[in-house]
């Protein structure tokens, strides 16, 4: 990890090069996404976090990645009213981040590998699932269907998402 | 007659043919009361003895047939239950698998020793298979012998209950020729006695074998668990590796090439893992198997080993009701009832003849 910074943007455009388009392709709860590589700074398995209390029920918790903060997040959780996935550590979480002080792991319940496509997503079809919506970039159809590809930069743009205190949200 | 009751020393796959003997001597013993008693022989008296002489002799063929058929040969498969479900798979390319570039020197030693491990297993387990096979052969032939056996004794025993003191008013003569059949069927009991405790002791060799296979599973599953924990990391390794190469862009080329080729040595890791896996399940529900027919077989032996106290107490009182006289020279039954059981015993020993060429 030579640089913190994997250039995350709010609206990337899709890539598309001779070498074909990677994604990250996990599960979050039975559901198959992908991610960008080009979105992660790697993948991690975190065999134990600190749990935090007075926190949005989506933050699972934080612990150290190489000297900085590494936040634990429950995409599930959040998309789907603060019900958390059952986890015993440890968990695989995909890391990103868009600066060298705080990275953030996206848990997933089942990390499948990396997938090389010839083609980019798709941009230009709208997702069916209105929570998961907002953080869709694009869509990747293959033999196994249809793969929503995930935006870890529009999670931080996010202000809902990145609200980490229960307590300041509630006031 | 002597030829019939002769102990063989070729083992104790020609058991059911001395134990027919005993039943068929134990026929003539009871026929011959049953003459003593009333004092000469009715032509229906003799039609019911070569009945019993007749249905004892087809028992003992059938069962003779049965042990031919149930000893193994060299070519017989081993028993269904203690073949695996499908053949063991091929041995598992290791060397192929850390032969390609970068290979974790952990992992390769891991492999190495679990397939090392596994084959172990597998040939153990193969062994106990054919032992288990021969012993669990050897067991059921000599239960129906014993049981073939307790059957005519028990109808022998019925007969003389009926013929109260018939034993006591027997002829000297003939009582003597009484002794001499329980003599004899008393070695045969000896011999009875003498093959379970072999059969004990080849049952304490296979539980000891059974407990050094169900360790060296243990062993493969615990190697096995470290093994998946290599794979798991390095397939982590090959995806940061090629996130790495994603993210260097144009100059990270070469190396997504190196990540890719990371990539494959990890899932290949997975599918040994896997296959691994499957050989150990294997083993260990073959062991499991193994130890819950090992338990059975104790319990046969057990009860044969009963059955056998029985058949000498039920010896003893057909003795002592026969007047427990000791074998005489010169002793000899009625000659249609010698006949009958010359032409039993010929018919025993081509049976003898014929599991013995099976056997071969």
């Amino acid at each position: 990890m030579s640089s913190g910074d994997s250039g995350l943007n709010s609206t990337p455009p899709p890539q598309e090069s001779d070498t074909g388009w990677s994604g990250i392709d996990f599960s979050l709860a039975g559901r198959r996404l992908l991610i960008a590589a080009s979105d992660l700074i790697e993948v991690n398995v975190c065999r134990s976090f600190a749990r935090v209390p007075g926190v949005q029920p989506w933050v699972a918790g934080l612990t150290g990645l190489r000297g900085q903060v590494l936040a634990i997040l429950d995409l599930h959780a959040y998309l789907n009213g603060g019900e958390p996935m059952l986890r015993p550590a440890p968990v695989q979480v995909l890391v990103f981040s868009r600066s060298d002080t705080l990275y953030y792991g996206l848990v997933c319940s089942e990390f499948h590998g990396i997938k090389k496509y010839a083609a980019a997503p798709d941009g230009d079809t709208a997702c069916d699932d209105a929570a998961l919506a907002p953080y869709v970039s694009g869509v990747i159809r293959d033999d196994d269907g249809e793969r929503w590809v995930i935006n870890p930069g529009l999670l931080i743009d996010d202000a809902n998402f990145m609200q980490f205190s229960a307590t300041a949200a509630s006031a | 007659m002597k030829a019939c009751l002769k102990i063989p020393q070729s083992g104790i796959a020609v058991l059911p043919v001395l134990l027919m003997t005993v039943g068929i001597a134990a026929a003539g013993l009871v026929a011959w009361q049953v003459l003593a008693s009333t004092g000469g022989a009715s032509a229906l008296t003799w039609v019911g003895l070569a009945g019993i002489v007749a249905s004892l002799l087809a028992a003992g063929v059938v069962s003779m047939q049965g042990t031919a058929n149930q000893m193994p040969a060299d070519n017989d498969p081993p028993p269904e239950h203690l073949v695996a479900a499908e053949p063991p798979p091929a041995p598992v390319e290791v060397a192929a698998v850390v032969a390609t570039p970068g290979p974790d020197p952990a992992l390769t030693a891991a492999l190495d020793a679990a397939q090392q491990q596994l084959d172990q297993s597998v040939a153990e387990r193969e062994a106990l298979s054919g032992e288990l096979s021969v012993v669990q052969n050897r067991n059921a032939a000599l239960i129906d012998a014993v049981q073939a056996t307790a059957d005519a004794l028990a109808r022998a025993r019925e007969i003389v209950t009926a013929q109260a003191g018939g034993g006591s008013n027997a002829a000297p003569k003939e009582r003597a020729a009484s002794g001499v059949i329980a003599n004899n069927s008393r070695e045969v009991l000896d011999g009875i006695d003498s093959a379970l405790a072999t059969m004990q002791q080849q049952a304490a060799a296979s539980a000891q074998r059974l407990v050094r296979v169900s360790e060296s599973a243990t062993e493969t599953v615990e190697l096995l668990s470290e093994l998946i924990a290599y794979a798991d990391q390095t397939e982590i390794l090959s995806v940061n590796a090629a996130i790495q190469a994603t993210l260097a862009g144009e100059a990270g080329n070469g190396f997504a090439v190196i990540a890719e080729q990371l990539q494959r040595l990890a899932g290949r890791s997975g599918d040994v893992c896997s296959r691994v896996e499957t050989l150990s399940n294997l083993v260990s529900n073959d062991v499991s198997e193994a130890v819950s027919d090992n338990k059975e077989r104790n319990a046969e032996l057990a009860r044969s080993k009963r059955l056998s106290g029985d058949l000498r107490t039920a010896l003893n009182e057909l003795t002592k009701a026969s007047g427990d006289e000791v074998a005489a020279p010169g002793a000899s039954l009625p000659p249609e009832l010698l006949a009958a059981l010359d032409a039993a015993g010929e018919k025993l020993s081509a049976a003898l003849s014929a599991a013995d060429e099976g056997d071969r």
